[in-house]
């Protein structure tokens, strides 16, 4: 027990670890994939070179912008780019003393050359484009730009600083991912197991059906994106200042996404646990649905059980006959119709032919049912009458020759007779004795057990009778020497029986106790209340070897004493429970080594 | 009562023989029939006390026969039966029998019964219409309340104190049963504390001197899980 408990435990343990260790990390590759996502664009993961990246892009755009409309403002100093601009109406704006293009292309790695509405510019190859934005290059002549070389190293470094930062971030996620992935794996080959055996345990959760539980998934998942949504809204501008909203919505993204992998999780490992016990399809709707329709139609056409039914065999067949022919008839009327031809008239007169022999051939078949029907009902009623019947008359049949048996050795013991002749007599009267209870017996049994049985159902107290019984036994249990221990409770115990039949049952079950019980042992006798019955016991102790089942011993014309030496029919307990079941209650016997206990119980009567 | 004349009615030869011999025994002119007719024969044409009658019999059977008898004479006439339901002899006693023996029974109980019934009717005979109110008469029992005495079936039989309260008790209310706790409160005037045991040695001692046979009394009866009664007849 205790190492069943470890187990057990160690394995849900580890489960239970596992799973939440998976659901932390997925958590948080997300939530740093999202930040990292929303803080930079992708490319600062491919690009190297500063210049050719999106940022440096924008970064050229917003600065010409900013040249363009804020001319007079720029302070000529400016140190981190240079430029020369010439507007189409004459006005001249440039940050340097140079007009020459070739200055502003020796200037830097990064320059621009705007003229007669062509550029060159030092960006590679494919790169992505560096340009004045389209609707303010209309009203430019020309323009030479370059940043400054420190101001492209800074970037450049600060850009190789960030790549660093994020391709670490990068790194963390996938090896998070990497170790989920494992444990998801290890979760899955666990599912469904448990410590004490090889068998597949499924939880309450796999009773869901897989279509649902793919659909809740679906609604997870959109949920998940709508927040994410939400939340990468409020984040694109600017990721800088974490303000208090800002972090509630980190928060709230963060809870939702872990909800939302535990519940995946959760299903993930349902679905597996269903693949495993190969019901991930039939434990679908839609499995069953498309089952039901077939079995519909599969029973529609099945007439295996009418095989032993000629009657109800012909009606089916007739029956699929009569669909199938209708079906055709509505299918060719519709065609007609639709083809607008007189002809549609045909299927239907034809359709009305074949329910006329339809609803005429059936009625002979229902004729013929009917007859059989009468026909059974009669025969029951004939064969009930008949064991009734046999029961009255062999019960005459037997104990009229047993009459003239038993009154005949009366006669003959008044004879003068020699010793042996008076043993014989002696034997003789036992004997028929014997016979006689014997017959009693079986008919009493017969009786009841083919429900032939007269009861005489009223409230009766069960304490009453115990008492009454074993008081009128008590010769009987003075003679057989053992001593009867009475248990009764102080209140009543009313049941609903027929009190002859039930001091036959204790006398019986009593008789019996005593009959085979060991020597100077004692009987113990109890009644008690067990939740809405009331419980007779009468335990003893055998003297014998019990070689037979509780079952066994109930049944007629078994004996615990195989020898068959002793006095007894063998009816006494199969009596005892006919009886018993007859009243309403059930009576078991249980035997435990050399104990012997019939148990005895009845539903108890209320108010 | 020596020398009375039964007739014994059974189908079965060896049956009517047997008992023949058994009554011949003690005394009694026994004469025999095998069917109802014959039976109704012998009673109009002779002088018969008592009547030993079967039910299974061909030409007239038991019941029809009792039915025919009952007619014109009113002497003792004891059913005997292989059909033992107890409303087979509740039918027999209804139709005007006496007593109702199954087959098979014991001799010595059959002849007891015999007895039983020939006195009650001397008795009964003898007393005519000399009932008066303080007598109870149930069967072959008669209980007079004044004198305090009890007879069966004519003879004087002694009870004892609580013997005869608990009889009188019962009698008086034939057919109403009653727990051993009233009988005890009526009886004793005390209150009933675990009194099954006493009442039952008690009601089984009253039965060894009024039935024929105590182990099947037909006066006094236990209604099992309820209590006991004097049966009203």
């Amino acid at each position: 027990m205790d190492i069943k408990l470890k187990k057990c435990n160690r394995l849900s343990v580890i489960r239970g670890i596992l799973f939440f260790l998976t659901v932390i990390m997925l958590t948080t590759a997300v939530v740093l994939a999202e930040r990292a996502v929303l803080q930079r664009n992708l490319d600062v993961l491919g690009e190297e070179d500063y210049k050719d990246t999106f940022e440096f892009n924008t970064l050229v755009g917003k600065t010409i912008t900013e040249i363009m409309e804020n001319d007079s403002e720029i302070p000529k100093t400016n140190q981190n780019y240079v430029y020369y601009l010439s507007w189409k109406d004459g006005t001249v704006s440039a940050n340097v003393n140079r007009s020459k293009k070739e200055y502003f292309k020796n200037f830097s790695k990064a320059y621009l050359i705007y003229e007669n509405q062509e550029y060159e510019t030092s960006k590679k190859e494919g790169g992505i484009y560096w340009g004045i934005p389209f609707e303010l290059s209309k009203d430019i002549d020309s323009l030479y730009f370059a940043f400054s070389n420190e101001l492209i190293q800074e970037q450049q470094q600060e850009w190789e600083s960030i790549r660093k930062e994020v391709t670490s971030v990068l790194v963390i996620i996938i090896i998070l991912l990497l170790v989920s992935l494992f444990f998801i794996f290890v979760l899955i080959y666990l599912a469904g197991r448990a410590p004490e055996d090889e068998e597949l345990h499924l939880t309450t959760m796999d009773r869901v059906y897989t279509d649902i539980q793919i659909l809740i998934g679906g609604i997870l998942g959109a949920i998940w994106t709508f927040y994410s949504y939400l939340w990468g809204e409020a984040f694109y501008s600017d990721w800088e200042n974490i303000n208090f909203q800002r972090a509630i919505y980190m928060g709230g993204s963060a809870i939702v996404t872990a909800i939302v992998i535990f519940l995946y999780g959760l299903i993930l490992l349902s679905l597996s646990r269903k693949i495993k016990g190969r019901i991930f399809l039939k434990h679908s709707l839609v499995y069953l649905f498309c089952y039901g329709i077939y079995d519909f139609i599969k029973q529609l056409f099945d007439g295996r059980r009418f095989e032993k039914f000629p009657h109800t065999k012909q009606l089916f067949y007739k029956q699929m006959v009569y669909i199938l022919a209708s079906i055709v008839q509505v299918f060719l009327t519709l065609i007609f119709l639709m083809t607008s031809s007189g002809l549609f008239l045909l299927p239907i007169l034809f359709e009305l032919l074949i329910t006329y022999w339809y609803i005429f051939s059936n009625n002979q078949i229902y004729e013929d049912i009917n007859q059989g029907f009468d026909a059974s009902t009669q025969e029951q009623l004939k064969s009930e009458r008949m064991k009734v019947d046999l029961v009255t008359n062999v019960s005459h049949d037997l104990k009229t020759p047993l009459t003239s048996i038993i009154s005949y050795v009366d006669l003959l013991e008044k004879e003068e007779l020699t010793e042996a002749a008076v043993d014989y007599v002696k034997i003789l009267q036992d004997k028929s004795q014997r016979l006689k209870k014997i017959v009693e017996d079986l008919f009493d049994l017969s009786k009841s057990t083919s429900g032939n049985l007269v009861l005489d159902l009223e409230e009766i107290d069960m304490k009453k009778l115990i008492q009454q019984t074993t008081a009128d036994m008590e010769d009987r249990i003075l003679q057989a020497g053992n001593k009867l221990v009475i248990n009764l409770p102080d209140h009543v115990s009313k049941i609903w029986a027929d009190g002859d039949k039930m001091y036959r049952v204790f006398q019986n079950v009593i008789d019996n106790a005593l009959k085979y019980a060991m020597e100077n042992t004692r009987i113990y006798i109890t009644l008690q209340d067990e939740s809405n019955m009331v419980l007779v016991s009468v335990k003893n102790i055998a003297s014998y070897e019990m070689n037979f089942t509780s079952n066994e011993i109930v049944q007629r014309f078994n004996r615990g004493d195989e020898a068959r030496t002793t006095e007894g029919s063998g009816l006494g307990l199969a009596i005892a429970e006919s009886f018993t079941n007859a009243c309403g209650g059930k009576l078991r016997v249980f035997i435990e080594g050399d104990v012997f206990e019939v148990r005895i119980w009845f539903p108890k009567k209320v108010g | 009562m020596e020398n009375a004349n039964i007739l014994v009615v059974d189908d079965d030869k060896e049956i009517a023989s047997a008992i023949e011999k058994l009554l011949q025994l003690e005394d009694f002119q026994v004469k025999k029939a095998y069917n109802g007719l014959e039976a109704l024969d012998i009673v109009i044409n002779h002088d018969v006390d008592l009547i030993l009658l079967d039910i299974m019999m061909p030409k007239l059977d038991g019941l029809s026969t009792l039915m025919k008898i009952r007619e014109s004479k009113n002497i003792p006439i004891i059913m005997l039966s292989a059909k033992s339901e107890e409303s087979d002899k509740i039918l027999g006693l209804s139709m005007g029998a006496d007593d109702y023996i199954t087959k098979p029974f014991q001799p010595a109980e059959l002849v007891a019964r015999v007895k039983s019934q020939l006195r009650r009717y001397i008795f009964l005979g003898d007393k005519g219409k000399q009932y008066n109110s303080s007598q109870y008469i149930i069967g072959g029992l008669c209980l007079d309340t004044e004198a305090k005495q009890l007879l069966v079936d004519g003879q004087e039989t002694k009870l004892t104190a609580t013997e005869y309260k608990i009889l009188e008790l019962l009698m008086t209310n034939a057919g109403i049963v009653f727990s051993a706790e009233n009988i005890y409160q009526k009886v004793w005037n005390e209150d009933a504390y675990a009194v099954e045991n006493t009442v039952m040695v008690h009601i089984r001692r009253i039965r060894e001197k009024i039935e024929v046979n105590p182990k099947q009394p037909k006066y006094l009866k236990v209604v099992w899980g309820i209590g006991y009664k004097i049966e009203k007849m």
